[in-house]
Parts: C-alpha cells; structure tokens; sequence
C-alpha cells in the first residue's frame, strides 16, 4: 500500500500522539509498505517554531515537513477569542480563528497533498484538534483520497472535538480509528455513524529491556526492601499528584516502609505542592527524565500510581507492565476501558470528595503494600495482556486491515 | 454475484466440509457464480460441487479471474495455510473471515505439529482486521475473538453450524454392529471424534473402571480417527496403555473412522466427552438428535450446546466423570428427560435455520456493494443441479420445502433496496482542483435540458412499475408463507403426536419388562 500519514509533529518530537504515528509508520514501512508523513517542522506545539529539516529519512520512512505560521501572541489572542464566542453562538464566524489560533497553519501541506494525492491510496491523519488535520481533509477531498482518521480525542475536553470543521472531518472520514473503547462509545454516542474501529496504542516490547530492581533502587537512593510507589509524567494538575501526595502523606504516618518516587517535567503547579510539602521523609523527586530514568523508575517500583483524569489512553500504565509491576488509576472512561480493576491493576474515584478520594487511594496502596504477592500478580496479568494486545505489531495488524477494508470499498466503487 | 469460498480442504465428513457445502449449495440456488479455492483435493463431495473446488495456487498470483472480480470472499480458518495470506492483496469486493475455533496448543498432548497451532493462533489476531465481517459458530468462540484477539465486538457473528438431522434420529440398535462389536447386553458409553490430545479420551479410559463397579457390563467405544498423524497416534497408544494397566483394554473399542455414524449413535447409551476444549461440538448436537444423554466436561461451548440435555462433568476430574456417567446410564427417569431436552436442542440446529441466519449475514456485509444483481430466480428450478448423491445429501424434498421459501424473502429485500433505480443522492462533482466546482456547475446545467423532460420523467416511471411489481410479489409471498405455516403447523403437530406416541410405547416396554 502507499500510505500517507499526516500528523502535526512527528519524530523527534516527544508526545504520546507522536509516539503513537512514529511506531506505525515504521512498522508498516517495515512490512513493506510505502509510508510517508507530512508534518510540521515543529517540535513545541506552543510556537510551532520551524526547527527541524524539510526532509529526512528515518527507519524507511519519508519525512516530509512544511513551515507552519507561528503561534505567537496574536494566534493565542484568536484561539482564546474563538472558544470565548464559539460555544456561546455556534456560528461559523468564530471557527476561523480557533484554526488559525490551534495551527500548524501548513499551507504548503495543502498544496502538497493536491498535488501529490494520486501517488497514494490512502491519507491517515492523525490528531483532530490541531489545524494540520483540516489542511489535509480539505486536499483529501478535494481529490478523493479515502480518509481514516485517528481523532484522539478526549471526553472531557471539548475543545478537542466539538467544533464545527471538526465534526465536519470526523463526518467525512471513511474510518475513524480509536485508542479505547470508551472513546468509540463516545464518538457513537455523539451520533457518527462511519466505521470505528479500536486500535489501542502499544509499545515496541524490545524497547523495554529487563533491568535488575535492587540497582535501579539504589540509583535514586531507596532502600532494598521499601513499598515504592511511583508518579511518572509532566506534574500538571489533571495528572493527580496532589492526590498520590495525600494519600502518601497519610500512609507514611501509619507506615515508615513506604516511599514516593515522583519523575516527571516540573510545572508551577508541582513546584507549589513541593513547597507545601518540603522535607517530607521518604519523598524522591526528579525532574525531566532520560528514557534510561524513566526505565529505571519503573524497574525500581513497586507500584504506578497515576489517578489522572484526563488521559486518552494511558500508555504510561503498559510501560508499568512491560516491567510487571501493578498500576492504580482513576476510573475514567478511557482509563477504565484500559485497566481491569482488581485483576491487573486497581481504580480510583477521581470525582469524590477530597477526604474520601483521598482515603481511597490511600487504602488501595496500603492493600498493595499488605499483599505484595497479589501487586506481582496483577503486574503479571498487566504484563500478559500488553504482550497479547498492546504491542506495536499488533496495532499495526489493526491499522493494516483497516486500511485494506477502507481501500477495498473505495475501490469497489470505481 | 461472484463468490469465492476458501479453505485449506474440503471433506464431507468432517463438520467445516460438511458447512461450506451447505454454504455452496445457498449460494447456488441464489443464483451466484461460486468457486472454492482449495490446496487439497476435495474428498466426498458430489460431483457438481467437485467441479466448483479448484487448487489454489494461483490465488496469491492474482491470476485466476473469477478470484480477482470476486463479489464476496468467505475465508474458512481452522488454522494458519500458506495461501490464506491472499486476504491481503483482496483490493475490491466484501470479505468474511469464518473463524472455527484453534486448538490451545498446551492441550494438543503431543510435541507434533504443535507449532502449527501457535501459527493458527497468532494468525488470527493478524488477519482478521483485513475481513468486514468475522463469522464464528458459537457465543464461546465470539468471546474469544473479542476478548482474547482484541477484535471488534460489532463485526462479529454468531452463526452455529447446521447438522443433518434427518439423518440422525432414535432408532433401533443394529443388529450387525452388535454382532461385530460383541456388544449383547452391554451398556454403550459412546465418544466420537478424532482423538486428539485437547480431546482427552484417557479421561473416559480412566474413568470406565469406576463406571463398572456400578453398571459392570459398560463399554466404552470410541469412534473416530485414531490413526490419523503423529500426533493422534501418540495419544491413542497412550490410552490403550493405561487401559491396559487398568485392565478394561477388553471393554474399550477403537472402531476407526466409520463411513456412515447414525447406527453408531444408535448403538450407544450414553454420550460422553471429557474434551478440555472445543469450539463447536457437532458430535453434542449428532449425538441428541439421535436420543442419547450426554455427560461432557464443563469447558468452552459445552455449557452451551447441550443447554439442559446432558449433565456436565468438572474438567480433568475423573471421578465426577464417572458419577455422572453411573447416574444416567441408572436413573431412567433422569435418562428420560436429558433426551427430551437433546430432541428440542438439536432442532435448533437445523439446515433450515441455518441458512436463513447465513442470509442475514451475507446480506450484511455485501449490503454497501454496488450493482448488486438481483439473486436469479431461475434457481427455484434448478433444484435437479443439487440433486443429493451419496448418502450424507439433504432429501430433495426438504430442499424444495424450505429453499425458494428463504429464497423469495431474501430475494424480495434485494428487489425492495433497489427498486428506486433513481441515483438520487449523486452530485455532480469534479476532481480538478480550484477549477472543480465551476465545472461542476456547467456540467448540471448543460445536460438539465435532457434529464428534466425527458429522462428524469421515464426513470421515474420505471421506479413506479418497479414498486407495484414489488407489491404483487409480497402479496403472493404472504399467501404462500401463510400456506406453509399451516403445513409446518401441521407436520410440528404430527411429530409431537409421534414423540408422544414413542414416550408412551417406552413406557409400556418399560412396565413390560418390569413385569418380566
């Protein structure tokens, strides 16, 4: 197949969305197929500075990338000013200034793509929110290209999908592939009624090598025999540090033997919490991590606590499982579709009240750390189910029949 | 429509044979163009359908035509076969992957051929997103596409196979076999299949010895390949070694594959299975239309098939085999009503249903196909092309019955979907960018002169004789269906006079031998 894949950024730029179209591009190059990505030359998506070259070739892929408009004040002025109006009228006045404001504005992709469409037989873009997406429905139409679109959409923040050209993309789309369950419930509740297909995301399992546990502890100074319980991610407020704190706040008045290793980019909201919660015992901290870091924290936990509210697929929680270890997360519907409560990983209430989210999680890791036989267990269910559904392979063996089936209608057509 | 039906073989005997040529004979009588792709000769089949099967080597070629301008595709999968890889290159038309279950390959019970399982396992998960529709036959192996290949819920359906059950019926037991087997006066604990490892038949071996200290005349006699690979070798000179240890080596009766299995069936007492997996059961369901008790093991479709026809025995646990197998070959009463239960639950297996749930589905996933043909109605009198010739056919009568029946409805749907020959949703549309929509707009308007007086108009006639036709043909369809319920009423009101009848004679028999 000749596919083009269409992203806002794309490898070296670091994101889960760009993971997600890295891993299956050279996957599918590496069946054979003919991939090429149109993207940005941008790897902050809050400048959309024009950094990286206009072509590369990396793992059989081609890379083509296209300067976008700069998001400087002026974009952020016109985003903000077309949330403020959108939703209060709905009128396509303000849509304008939402996808100038969201860029990247390439308009050098769209006249690529109108000119290039018919080397491929299929588009697949991926990310709905951004502007790229439009760029490339619009050419994608224009010259009948069939259309499969990875949205990764999040419920619980409209901006993501509730805007008028949108709705219009995710209409025109022959295939809407998915990361959960929930997120194609979602989309089916909204009442788009194209192909949807789940494709989960997934890991490439070679890049999780094993890594011995009493030696990534002693990297960050814990002790061989402790209850580690581990916050990986950007400290932002959804991701529930504040909660994992609390709750360990709690526990380490009952217990000396527990401690908290949180890894993650600082934001100003962890840099207060760790003002309020200076020169607490048993608290390890380290801020933007290398991958051997990250490798290294989860070798060395016990437990992954992350009750964040706004994930749309959780990898972070298969990283936990490549190296078997049990997860907690909040039971939102995407997480939820992810984790199995009580079998290979526990869920938290992330809408309680504070007390009693707090007492929650709290007595979830006190179990955990009570029965280190049934957190093994559920890491090893965790570590089962990544193998047999989350691996890169498979999600490519997903995407392949997708679009062979998006193809073949197309084609039965002419 | 052009159909291609494509399997690693086709044998009559065996039960995914005996489906695809069920599958061919409907798409026949639709008046479809079908071929069956195969890499081994067919074996069994009646002439006219041999014809139809053609090797399959060219497949992966794209060089057989009827392949490449197929309409529908259905793809068998009992396992991974090298030319099943051409689901990939299908680049037009609607595919369907029928999934018939593999075997775990930790409970093959030989080193032999195991990889091929492992194969047939992770095969699944690699091509079933390349199908539309993903068929299976039973609610267990639907759970395990979902649950264990990740596959989507909403493509898949369940569709049990249909076994011949006016083959298989109670009846007397035959003299001959009882004569051959030695069997005068013994109990029969009947198994058949081919006797791999996932089937445990060392299990009814082990068992047998704790039947007999209650009921000493049973017999356990396996039917089915025992010769068959390595593989089934293995596991059958391991079980004849632990009867032997056992010393019930002279109550155990290996017959081989069998040509014809109704008598055998009517030679037993009781049905039973300690399988450890299966994914359909077509033995179960063969097994109750002919009025035997089943005990099984309580593992994958069992709970299923036998519904409340059979007791169900724990897996790998012996004794609760045997005390299951003493409790229906000694209460009568208990007999009795497993066996009434196994006469409803296998009609619900029959052709008939069968075909019409197959028609749903081959509906479903060629619906969005454009230019359909209408299905030839020629067929309803070509019923002579599929004239049964051995004895594993369906009676013509039968088919005559029931066919032109699911046909006409079927037949009727289509006519309806597209009696509106109108294109009323089509835009005139051009590919050229920037300059598109402004052709787009001379093209509307340079032919409206045509198309408003004069062709709009004669299309729309068309479109009305189209529907008054339709009207016609429903009318004559609910007289003729009212007709046939009544018969159907009729022969259902008969059979259950007879059931009742033999119920009746049973008991007499019963109170007979009482009084003896």
């Amino acid at each position: 197949m000749r596919l083009l894949h269409v992203t806002h950024q794309y490898r070296p730029a670091i994101g889960g969305a760009e993971r997600y179209i890295t891993d299956l591009s050279e996957e599918l190059a590496r069946r054979g197929h003919q991939v090429d990505v149109f993207t940005s030359r941008s790897q902050d998506y809050l400048t959309w500075h024009n950094a990286l070259p206009y072509f590369e070739q990396l793992d059989g892929v081609n890379i083509y990338r296209f300067n976008s408009l700069p998001r400087n004040g002026l974009a952020w002025r016109a985003l903000e000013y077309g949330f403020r109006h959108y939703w209060q009228t709905r009128h396509r006045f303000y849509e304008p200034f939402i996808f100038y404001g969201s860029g990247p504005v390439c308009l050098g992709m769209l006249d690529a793509i109108l000119r290039d469409a018919h080397k491929y037989d299929l588009i697949h873009i991926s990310q709905l929110h951004y502007s790229h997406s439009f760029t490339a429905y619009l050419a994608a139409c224009q010259r009948h290209l069939p259309i499969v679109i990875t949205p990764l959409l999040h419920a619980e923040q409209r901006e993501t999908y509730d805007i008028g050209y949108l709705q219009t993309i995710l209409k025109g789309s022959q295939t809407i592939l998915t990361l959960t369950t929930a997120e194609k419930q979602y989309l089916v509740k909204l009442g788009y009624d194209n192909e949807i297909i789940v494709s989960g995301s997934g890991l490439q399992l070679r890049d999780f090598p094993p890594l011995d546990k009493q030696t990534c502890r002693a990297q960050f100074n814990l002790p061989a025999n402790g209850f580690v319980m581990l916050f990986l991610g950007r400290k932002t407020v959804y991701k529930g540090l504040d909660k994992c704190l609390e709750a360990f706040v709690t526990l380490r008045q009952q217990r000396n033997d527990i401690y908290f290793l949180a890894v993650g980019p600082e934001t100003e909201f962890s840099t207060q919490l760790w003002q309020r919660y200076q020169g607490l015992e048993g608290l390890i901290v380290r801020g933007t991590a290398s991958n051997e870091e990250r490798l290294a924290a989860l070798a060395a936990c016990d437990v992954l606590a992350m009750p964040s509210t706004g994930e749309s697929f959780g990898i972070v929680y298969l990283e936990a499982w490549a190296y078997h270890k049990a997860v907690i997360g909040a039971n939102i519907n995407a997480v939820a579709s992810l984790i199995r409560d009580d079998v290979d990983g526990l869920l938290v209430e992330p809408h309680s009240i504070t007390y009693s989210t707090r007492g929650l999680l709290a007595h979830q890791l006190n179990y955990l750390a009570d029965h280190p036989e049934i957190a093994q267990r559920m890491g090893q269910h965790g570590r089962a189910k990544l193998e047999q559904r989350y691996t890169v392979e498979h999600i490519a063996d997903i995407v392949e029949g997708t679009y062979a089936r998006t193809i073949r209608r197309k084609n039965s057509f002419k | 429509m052009r159909v291609s039906i494509i399997n690693l073989n086709m044998v009559a005997q065996d039960a995914i044979g005996q489906c695809m040529l069920n599958q061919t004979r409907f798409f026949r009588r639709r008046g479809d163009e079908v071929k069956i792709y195969l890499a081994h000769p067919p074996q069994g089949l009646p002439t006219n359908i041999t014809t139809l099967a053609m090797g399959a080597d060219g497949l992966l070629a794209g060089r057989d035509e009827h392949f490449a301008s197929s309409n529908l595709y259905i793809y068998h999968y009992p396992g991974r076969y090298p030319f099943i890889e051409s689901i990939k290159t299908i680049d037009r038309g609607a595919v369907i992957f029928y999934y018939h279950n593999v075997t775990p390959p930790e409970l093959w019970g030989s080193d032999s051929d195991r990889h091929l399982l492992v194969e047939g396992q992770q095969g699944v998960a690699e091509l079933t997103p390349f199908a539309d529709i993903l068929v299976t036959d039973s609610p267990y192996n639907a759970t395990e596409l979902v649950e264990k290949y990740g596959c989507e819920a909403d493509r898949v359906r369940t569709l049990p196979l249909a076994v011949l059950l006016d083959q298989f019926n109670p009846g007397p037991k035959e003299h001959m076999l009882i004569k051959k087997y030695n069997l005068f006066g013994r109990k029969v604990i009947l198994f058949v299949g081919r006797m791999a490892g996932n089937k445990r038949v060392d299990l009814l071996i082990e068992a047998l010895p704790l039947v007999q200290q209650h009921v000493p005349n049973a017999t356990l006699m396996l039917v089915g390949d025992h010769q068959g690979n390595l593989a089934i070798q293995e596991v059958v000179s391991r079980a004849k070694a632990r009867a032997i240890e056992l010393g019930v080596i002279n109550d155990v009766i290996f017959t081989g594959s069998v040509n014809t299995l109704p008598p055998y069936y009517r030679l037993a007492d009781v049905y039973a299975t300690a399988s450890l997996h299966e994914g359909f059961g077509v033995p179960l369901i063969e097994a109750m239309a002919s009025g035997l008790p089943i005990v099984a093991s309580r593992v994958t479709t069992h709970p299923w098939v036998i519904g409340e026809a059979g007791l169900l025995a724990e897996p790998e646990n012996v004794a609760d085999l045997a005390a299951k197998l003493v409790q229906v070959l000694t209460d009568d009463q208990l007999c009795g009503n497993l066996v009434q239960h196994g006469l409803t639950r296998a009609r619900q297996f029959s052709l008939e249903q069968y075909e019409e749930n197959w028609a749903r589905i081959i509906n479903e996933a060629t619906a969005w196909l454009p230019n359909q043909p209408y299905p030839r109605l020629r067929s309803l009198t070509t019923q002579t092309d599929n004239a049964p010739i051995n004895t594993s056919e369906i009676p013509k009568e039968r088919t005559i019955a029931i066919a032109p029946e699911i046909l006409l409805a079927s037949g009727l749907k289509e006519l309806e979907s597209t009696a509106d020959v109108m294109i009323r949703g089509y835009v005139v549309r051009s590919k050229m960018p920037i300059f598109g929509p402004l052709i787009a707009w001379l093209r509307r308007n340079l032919t409206s002169h045509l198309r408003e007086p004069y062709l709009d108009p004669m299309l729309e006639r068309q479109v009305s004789f189209n529907w008054r036709v339709i009207g016609w043909l429903k009318y004559i369809q609910n007289v003729w269906s009212t007709m046939l319920a009544k018969e159907r009423h009729q022969t259902d009101s008969r059979f259950q006079a007879l059931e009742n009848e033999i119920k009746e004679l049973r008991e007499q028999i019963a109170e007979l031998k009482k009084q003896q």
